[in-house]
C-alpha cells in the first residue's frame, strides 16, 4: 500500500531512462584531435577549386599560387581569406605574406592548434 | 610627387577590409561589401597614375573605419538568416 504510494508521488520522468540529446555542434575543448594531415590538405584544395582562375588541372599540393596557379597578389589575399574562413582562423599579416604555395598554406594549418 | 603606397601596405589594407566586410552578420550587406572591396582593389590594381592610386588608397583606409563601425553595429542588429544561407558548420562535426 505504501510502496504504491511512493511509487505513485515520483515523477514519471524519474523512472524513465534519459533520452538521448540530440547531436548539437559544439567545440569539444577536451578532444585534443588535431586535424589530420590528409584533411587539412583535401580542404585546402578544395577551397582552391572554388576559385574559377584555378586551374584544377594544375591544382597540386606542392603549387605555387603566383607561379603555377597563375594568381596575381590580390588573388592570393583572397585565397588567404578563404583559408582563414574555412578553418575559422585569423592569419597574421606578417604571417599571411610568407604563405606563397599550397604547401606552405598545408604547414601552416598544421602549425596552429586553433584551426578546426 | 606623392610616393606610391607600398605594395605591402596595399594588400594588408585589402586583407583588413575583407576580413571587416565578412564580418557583417546580415547577408546583404555582408555580400555587397565583399564585392565591393574586391572591385575596389581591382580598380586600384589596374589604375596606371600614382597620384589617383594615392587617392584611392586614402579612401579606402577612411572607408575602413566607416566598414568597421557599420560591421559592428550590424552585428548587433542584423536580424535573422536568410533560407539562402548556407548552414554553417565545421566538416569534422558533420563528419560525426
Amino acid at each position: 500500500m505504501f510502496f504504491r504510494l511512493a511509487t505513485r508521488a515520483l515523477p514519471r520522468q524519474a523512472l524513465a531512462l534519459p533520452r538521448r540529446q540530440a547531436l548539437l555542434p559544439f567545440r569539444q575543448y577536451s578532444a585534443g584531435g588535431a586535424l589530420s594531415a590528409e584533411a587539412i590538405q583535401t580542404r585546402i584544395l578544395d577551397v582552391l577549386k572554388g576559385f574559377e582562375k584555378v586551374d584544377p588541372s594544375k591544382l597540386t599540393a606542392t603549387a605555387s599560387f603566383t607561379n603555377d596557379l597563375g594568381l596575381d597578389s590580390l588573388d592570393v589575399v583572397e585565397v588567404q581569406m578563404a583559408i582563414e574562413e574555412e578553418f575559422s582562423i585569423e592569419i597574421p599579416d606578417a604571417e599571411a605574406d610568407e604563405i606563397h604555395t599550397v604547401s606552405q598554406a598545408i604547414d601552416y594549418i598544421k602549425n596552429t592548434p586553433a584551426a578546426l | 610627387m606623392s610616393a606610391l603606397p607600398a605594395r605591402r601596405s596595399i594588400l594588408n589594407l585589402y586583407s583588413s577590409m575583407l576580413r571587416v566586410s565578412r564580418s557583417f552578420s546580415s547577408y546583404n550587406f555582408r555580400n555587397y561589401f565583399v564585392d565591393r572591396t574586391k572591385d575596389k582593389f581591382r580598380l586600384i590594381q589596374n589604375e596606371k597614375d600614382s597620384a589617383r592610386v594615392q587617392t584611392m588608397y586614402d579612401d579606402a583606409v577612411a572607408e575602413l573605419a566607416v566598414l568597421r563601425r557599420s560591421a559592428a553595429v550590424n552585428r548587433m542588429y542584423g536580424g535573422w538568416r536568410l533560407a539562402v544561407e548556407p548552414k554553417k558548420t565545421p566538416q569534422h562535426i558533420e563528419s560525426i
